[in-house]
C-alpha cells in the first residue's frame, strides 16, 4: 500500500484524504497544525462530540480558541513592493487553525459557479496570452461547468447541502433562475427561513429580482445519521455544537473509519521534502513537521497533497526550496520560472472577494439573531448569465448578495457605543437596532486576479517555530471597485423597498438603509477586542481585505504558460505533490467558495487515484478524455449516491 | 483651560437642572461586590474593585427600578473583569482551568439535562494547549509571559527577539486595569477631592468623558482638563469588558442567570440544544432519532418537520412596538460619518501610493 499525506484538514485535505483511504490504495496521514475539538471522530457511530458552544465571549469577543494567533503567527502585509517592506503585521487573511479548518467557523453557504464563470475571458474576446479585461490575468478555467458539474453533485450529498432545487417527475425543478443546471436535486430542502432574509427577498421579488433560498451545508433535516439544525442563531463565527453544520468533520470520519488514515492534530509542517528525479522532475518524499515542544520528526511518502490553505500552502512550497519565496520586485509583473516551479506563477494572483455590505434597521422586532445568518440570496448581480446564450460583456460582474446578518448584543454594544452612551446607550440597546431589527447584504464581489497580488515570504519576520512567515501583498483593480458602486444603489433600493402597504409585511417598513464600510482593521497583537475600535471611533480604513475568502496561487492551467498547478491540482516539476484548495481558481466568481474547493478537491482525489494527469501539457481534449475515469471514481467510492446512479 | 474646581462644576451641573447625588442603592451593591474579605474578587484589591465597579456602572447604569431594569453592577461587571484578570489564578472551586473560553456544550437553560458550563460555583473551561496558555498570558501580564513558556512549549529565540521590534508586544492588560483605576482615583482626587467611586455620578462621566469617551458630550461645559494617560489607556477596555460582562453568558461572572439584563433587551442568550425551530424526534420515536437527548421531546409536534419555538419566520405578538425614523437617527448620522472618514482614510493612502 502506498502512503500519502495530506497536510490540512479543512474541507479540501478531508476531501482527498477521504478518497484516497476509501481507495484501498493509500495509507493517509492527516497533519493538523490546529487542534482537534472534536471527540468520537473515526469511532464506530455518528455521535461525534465537540467542545463548542452558544458562546459570543470565547467565540466572537476575545480572540476564538480556533483563531490563528497573530502574535504566535502573524503575517505581513503591503500594497505593493512600492509601499516598502510591510505597512502591517498581525492577522491577514488568516483561516481557522482547527481541525476541520474554514468549515468549523463558516455559516456554511455551498454554492455552485455557473456556466458563465469557468469561460468569462474567452466570452469578453480575452484569449490566455491577452486577458479580456486590461491590468489583470483574467482566464479561462482548466476545466468547465460540464466537468465540475458531477463533482459538485457527489459533494453536495457527501457533505449534505439544502436547497431548493427538487425533483419532479425526471426533471429538476430550480427556483432559482440565474444557476446553471444540475443533474441532481439537493440531498435537503430549505429548513426554516428567517424573517431578516425574507423581508428584503419578498421586496426584491416586487422588484422583479428572484431570491432563492440558498443552498447550505446545514443539516435541514437529520442525514446520513446526523443531527438536524436547531436554527439557533450562532452560526457564523462559531463552531456548531450539534454537528449539523456538515463540514470538513465528516469527510474525516469517513477517512478514519476505514482503518487506512490517521489523523495527527498540533503538528506543524516545516518542510516538503524532495528529490530530483529522472528526467529532471522532482518527487515529494514526505514531509518535516515540528511538534509543539520544537522537536521534528520526518515522515517518508509516495504521495503529498498540500491542503493547508492557498497562502500556507505557498509560503509552505517556498520554504521548502519550491518556487520564488523572494521574487524579483523589480520584475514582479511578469513570471519568475524556476526548476521547481516551471510556471512561475506560485504565489501569485492571490485573490480575496470584495465585500461591499449595506445594512438595513427597521421599524419593528424581526428577530435577527434566531436562525442561520442568512437563508436566503439573490444572485441578479453577479453578471450575466448562467450559460453563453445569456451572456452579456456589458454587464459588471459583481456578486451574489446573502440576505440576512446579525449581531449578538455584546458586539452590538460596541456599535451603538459609537454614537451612545450610558443611559441612552441602554435605550439603544432595549430598541436592539442590530440584535432586534437589522438586515443585511453582503455582495461577495469578483476581484479579479493580478499577477501583482502575491505570496512570497517575509524577508525578516518568524513564527514562534521560527519560520518565515507568509507576506501579502495586494491591492484591488479598479474593475471590482466600479463594480461595487455600481451596485450599491440597486442593493440601498431593494432595502428601501421592504414591507409597508401591499406587501406581504404591511406593518413593517426600513427606517435607514446604508451602505457601510466592512473593511474593518484585524485585532492587532496586544489588543484582544476588535471592539475596542468602535469605542475609540478610530476604525482606520486600510486596504487589508476582509473577507476570508481566499483564492489563486496555485492557478489550475492546461500549461505550465498560465499557473503552477496543472488542471488536477499537481506541481507542474513534480510527479506526486498536489495542491488542493481555493488556490487552484483561475478567477474569483462571486460566489461562496467552499462547495467549488469541495469539488475541486475530489476531483483532486479522484485524478490520483484513478492515475489521470501526469501530462507536460493538456489539450482542451486531454481534459475531456480524462473526465470519464474520473466518473467512474464517483461510481465506486460513492455509488450510494444520486449522482452515482444518474452516471450509470 | 483652566482647572475645574468641584464648586464649579456643581453650580454648572445645578444650573443644567441635573442630579448630582450618587445612589445609595448603587453604593449598597458597590459594598456587596467589594466588600472587605469578599472571597469573589482574585486580583482586584477593594480599592480597585470600588472604582472599577463605578466605571462599570457609569457604561451600563442600572434603572430606578433595577429589578426591571438592571445594568452592570447587576451584572456583577467587576466580577467578571477580576475572573478574567485572574484568568489563570482562579481557586479550583471557582474554576477548573484558565478562564478564557468555557466549556462546550450546553446551559441547562434550555431544557438540557444537566449544566456543562458550571456546577454550584465551579466554572468549566476549555483546556489550552502550551503555545495558547503562553499568548493569552501574554495578554493578561505583557511581554515577559513569553520568557517563561509552559512545559514542553517551543519558543524560537528569533521569534522573541523581534517581539518588541518587529512584532508589537503585548501590553499586560492586569497593569493597564490596575495602573488605569488607580489613576482614575487619583485624578478625581485632584480634580474633585474626592474617590472616584463617591464622585457624583455627573461628575465620573465627566472624568469618563476626558479620559476618551467620545460620545459622552452631554455637557455644555469644557471637561476636566489633564486625564491621566494611564486612565485614557484603561477606558476603550473597561467599555468592552463591561459590555461582555453585562451582555454576555452569566457563567464568565461565575452566575447562572442573566440578572435580568437578558429579558430587558429581548435576547434569548444561548439557546442550544433546542434552538429557535426543532426537526420532530417523534418521526423516530422517542429517543431514539439522530437529536436524541438533545431536549425535552415535550416540545415536539406530532406532524412531523419542523416547529419554531420561538419566531423565526413569522412576526410574533408583540413585534409590533414599532419605531421612528427619529429614533435612529444618531445611530445613521454615525454610521455615515465613519463611511466618510473610511473614504478620506482611502483617498489618502491612494494618494500616498
Amino acid at each position: 500500500m502506498k502512503r500519502a499525506i495530506v497536510v490540512g484538514s479543512g474541507p479540501a485535505g478531508s476531501t482527498v484524504a477521504r478518497l484516497l483511504a476509501k481507495s484501498g490504495n493509500y495509507h493517509v496521514l492527516i497533519l493538523e497544525k490546529g487542534r482537534n475539538y472534536f471527540t468520537g471522530l473515526g469511532g464506530p457511530t455518528n455521535k461525534i462530540g465537540n467542545l463548542f458552544s452558544n458562546d459570543e465571549i470565547g467565540w466572537e469577543s476575545r480572540r476564538s480558541p480556533i483563531t490563528q494567533d497573530p502574535l504566535l503567527e502573524p503575517r505581513s502585509f503591503r500594497t505593493g513592493p512600492g509601499a516598502g517592506k510591510r505597512t502591517f503585521v498581525g492577522d491577514v487573511n488568516s483561516l481557522p487553525t482547527a481541525v476541520g479548518g474554514g468549515t468549523i467557523h463558516y455559516d456554511a453557504k455551498a454554492r455552485r459557479f455557473r456556466e458563465v464563470d469557468f469561460i468569462t475571458n474567452s466570452l469578453m474576446g480575452g484569449t490566455p496570452d491577452k486577458p479580456a479585461i486590461p491590468g489583470t490575468t483574467y482566464a479561462d478555467w482548466a476545466m468547465e461547468y460540464r466537468h465540475l458539474e458531477p463533482f459538485y453533485a457527489v459533494m453536495e450529498e457527501i457533505v449534505g447541502v439544502q436547497g431548493p432545487a427538487r425533483r419532479v417527475g425526471r426533471k429538476i425543478v430550480n427556483p432559482n433562475p440565474y444557476e446553471s443546471w444540475r443533474s441532481t436535486p439537493f440531498a435537503m430542502p430549505p429548513g426554516v427561513a428567517q424573517l431578516n432574509s425574507l423581508l428584503p427577498s419578498e421586496a426584491a421579488s416586487r422588484l422583479g429580482y428572484h431570491p432563492a433560498p440558498v443552498p447550505t451545508s446545514i443539516n435541514s433535516r437529520p442525514y446520513r445519521g446526523r443531527p438536524a439544525c436547531v436554527d439557533c442563531g450562532f452560526c457564523l463565527h462559531y463552531g456548531c455544537p450539534n454537528n449539523a453544520k456538515g463540514g470538513g468533520i465528516w469527510q474525516l470520519h469517513d477517512a478514519l473509519r476505514t482503518g487506512r488514515a490517521e489523523l495527527r492534530s498540533e503538528v506543524n509542517v516545516v518542510r516538503v521534502e524532495h528529490a530530483r528525479g529522472r528526467g529532471g522532475r522532482f518527487r515529494a518524499t514526505g514531509v518535516t513537521y515540528m511538534t509543539p515542544d520544537g522537536r521534528t520528526h520526518t515522515e517518508r511518502a509516495d504521495l503529498v497533497v498540500l491542503a493547508n490553505s492557498p497562502i500556507e500552502a505557498a509560503r509552505l512550497s517556498f520554504v521548502s526550496g519550491i518556487g520564488q519565496g523572494h521574487p524579483n520586485e523589480k520584475k514582479i509583473s511578469s513570471a519568475q520560472p524556476s526548476d521547481t516551479d516551471p510556471s512561475g506563477l506560485l504565489g501569485r494572483n492571490l485573490m480575496f472577494h470584495l465585500q461591499t455590505t449595506v445594512l438595513a434597521v427597521v421599524n419593528q422586532d424581526i428577530h435577527s439573531f434566531r436562525g442561520r445568518t442568512s437563508t436566503h440570496t439573490l444572485d441578479a448581480f453577479v453578471g450575466a448569465g448562467p450559460s453563453a446564450k445569456e451572456f452579456d460583456p456589458a454587464v459588471p460582474r459583481g456578486g451574489i448578495l446573502e440576505i440576512g446578518g446579525n449581531l449578538n448584543p455584546v458586539v452590538e454594544a460596541s456599535e451603538v457605543a459609537a454614537f451612545a452612551y450610558g443611559a441612552r446607550h441602554k435605550e439603544y440597546m432595549q430598541l436592539g437596532p442590530f440584535h432586534k431589527r437589522l438586515t443585511t447584504f453582503t455582495m461577495q464581489g469578483e476581484d479579479m486576479p493580478q499577477i501583482t497580488n502575491y505570496v512570497d515570504l517575509d524577508p525578516d519576520i518568524v513564527d514562534v517555530y521560527g519560520v518565515p512567515v507568509p507576506r501579502v501583498s495586494y491591492q484591488s483593480h479598479p474593475y471590482e471597485l466600479a463594480a461595487s458602486a455600481y451596485y450599491t444603489p440597486l442593493m440601498l433600493a431593494i432595502m428601501d423597498a421592504i414591507g409597508g402597504p401591499g406587501s406581504s409585511y404591511p406593518s413593517v417598513r426600513t427606517l435607514a438603509a446604508l451602505a457601510i464600510n466592512t473593511t474593518l482593521p484585524p485585532a492587532l497583537p496586544g489588543s484582544i477586542d476588535a471592539g475596542v475600535q468602535q469605542i475609540l471611533s478610530a476604525t482606520p480604513f486600510n486596504e487589508i481585505p476582509a473577507s476570508a475568502h481566499i483564492m489563486g496561487t496555485h492557478r489550475a492551467a492546461l500549461s505550465p504558460a498560465h499557473g503552477p498547478c496543472d488542471p488536477y491540482g499537481r506541481y507542474w516539476a513534480f510527479d506526486n505533490l498536489y495542491h488542493a484548495g481555493g488556490g487552484l481558481f483561475a478567477t474569483a466568481p462571486g460566489y461562496n467558495v467552499t462547495l467549488t474547493i469541495w469539488a475541486l478537491a475530489y476531483v483532486v482525489g479522484a485524478a490520483i487515484v484513478s492515475g489521470v494527469g501526469g501530462r507536460r501539457a493538456y489539450s482542451k481534449a486531454d481534459v475531456d478524455r480524462g473526465q470519464r475515469r474520473l466518473l467512474d471514481v464517483i461510481r465506486r467510492l460513492d455509488g450510494d449516491t444520486m449522482i452515482a446512479r444518474a452516471l450509470r | 483651560m483652566p482647572e475645574l474646581s468641584r464648586r464649579d462644576f456643581l453650580v454648572a451641573a445645578m444650573a443644567m437642572g441635573a442630579t448630582v447625588a450618587v445612589s445609595p442603592r448603587l453604593e449598597a451593591a458597590i459594598r456587596h461586590v467589594t466588600g472587605s474579605g469578599s472571597p469573589e474578587l482574585f486580583y482586584f484589591n477593594a480599592a480597585r474593585a470600588r472604582t472599577c465597579s463605578a466605571i462599570c456602572a457609569r457604561i451600563v447604569p442600572s434603572g430606578t427600578d433595577p429589578s426591571k431594569d438592571p445594568g452592570a453592577t447587576e451584572a456583577r461587571a467587576v466580577v467578571f473583569i477580576d475572573r478574567f484578570l485572574a484568568a489563570f489564578d482562579l481557586p479550583a472551586a471557582v474554576a477548573d482551568g484558565p478562564a478564557i473560553y468555557i466549556h462546550g456544550r450546553f446551559s441547562d437553560r434550555n431544557d438540557h439535562r444537566g449544566d456543562d458550563f458550571l456546577s454550584g460555583r465551579r466554572a468549566r473551561f476549555l483546556t489550552l494547549t502550551g503555545h495558547q496558555e503562553m499568548s493569552w498570558r501574554a495578554e493578561l501580564y505583557g511581554a515577559s509571559a513569553l520568557d517563561h513558556p509552559p512545559a514542553r512549549t517551543f519558543v524560537s529565540k528569533k521569534w522573541r527577539a523581534q517581539v518588541g521590534n518587529l512584532l508589537p508586544a503585548p501590553v499586560s492588560i492586569r497593569k493597564t486595569y490596575a495602573d488605569g483605576l488607580d489613576a482614575f482615583d487619583a485624578y478625581s482626587k485632584k480634580t474633585f477631592g474626592t474617590p472616584f467611586a463617591s464622585a457624583a455620578s455627573l461628575e465620573q462621566d465627566l472624568m469618563l468623558e476626558a479620559a476618551g469617551n467620545v460620545v459622552a458630550s452631554n455637557f455644555p461645559i469644557p471637561t476636566p482638563p489633564g486625564a491621566p494617560d494611564a486612565a485614557k489607556a484603561l477606558f476603550p477596555l473597561i467599555v468592552v469588558h463591561t459590555f461582555q460582562a453585562t451582555y454576555g453568558l452569566p457563567e464568565y461572572r461565575g452566575q447562572h442567570t442573566d440578572a435580568g439584563v437578558w429579558r430587558s433587551v429581548g435576547w434569548d442568550g444561548d439557546t442550544q440544544p433546542l434552538g429557535n425551530s426543532i426537526y420532530d424526534e417523534r418521526l423516530f420515536g422517542p429517543g431514539k432519532g439522530p437529536n436524541a437527548g438533545f431536549g425535552d421531546t415535550r416540545v415536539y409536534q406530532p406532524r412531523g418537520g419542523y416547529r419554531e419555538r420561538r419566531p423565526v419566520s413569522t412576526l410574533g405578538a408583540g413585534d409590533g412596538v414599532a419605531l421612528s425614523k427619529k429614533d435612529v437617527a444618531p445611530l445613521v448620522k454615525a454610521l455615515r460619518a465613519q463611511a466618510r472618514a473610511a473614504g478620506r482614510a482611502r483617498q489618502r493612502a491612494r494618494r500616498a501610493r
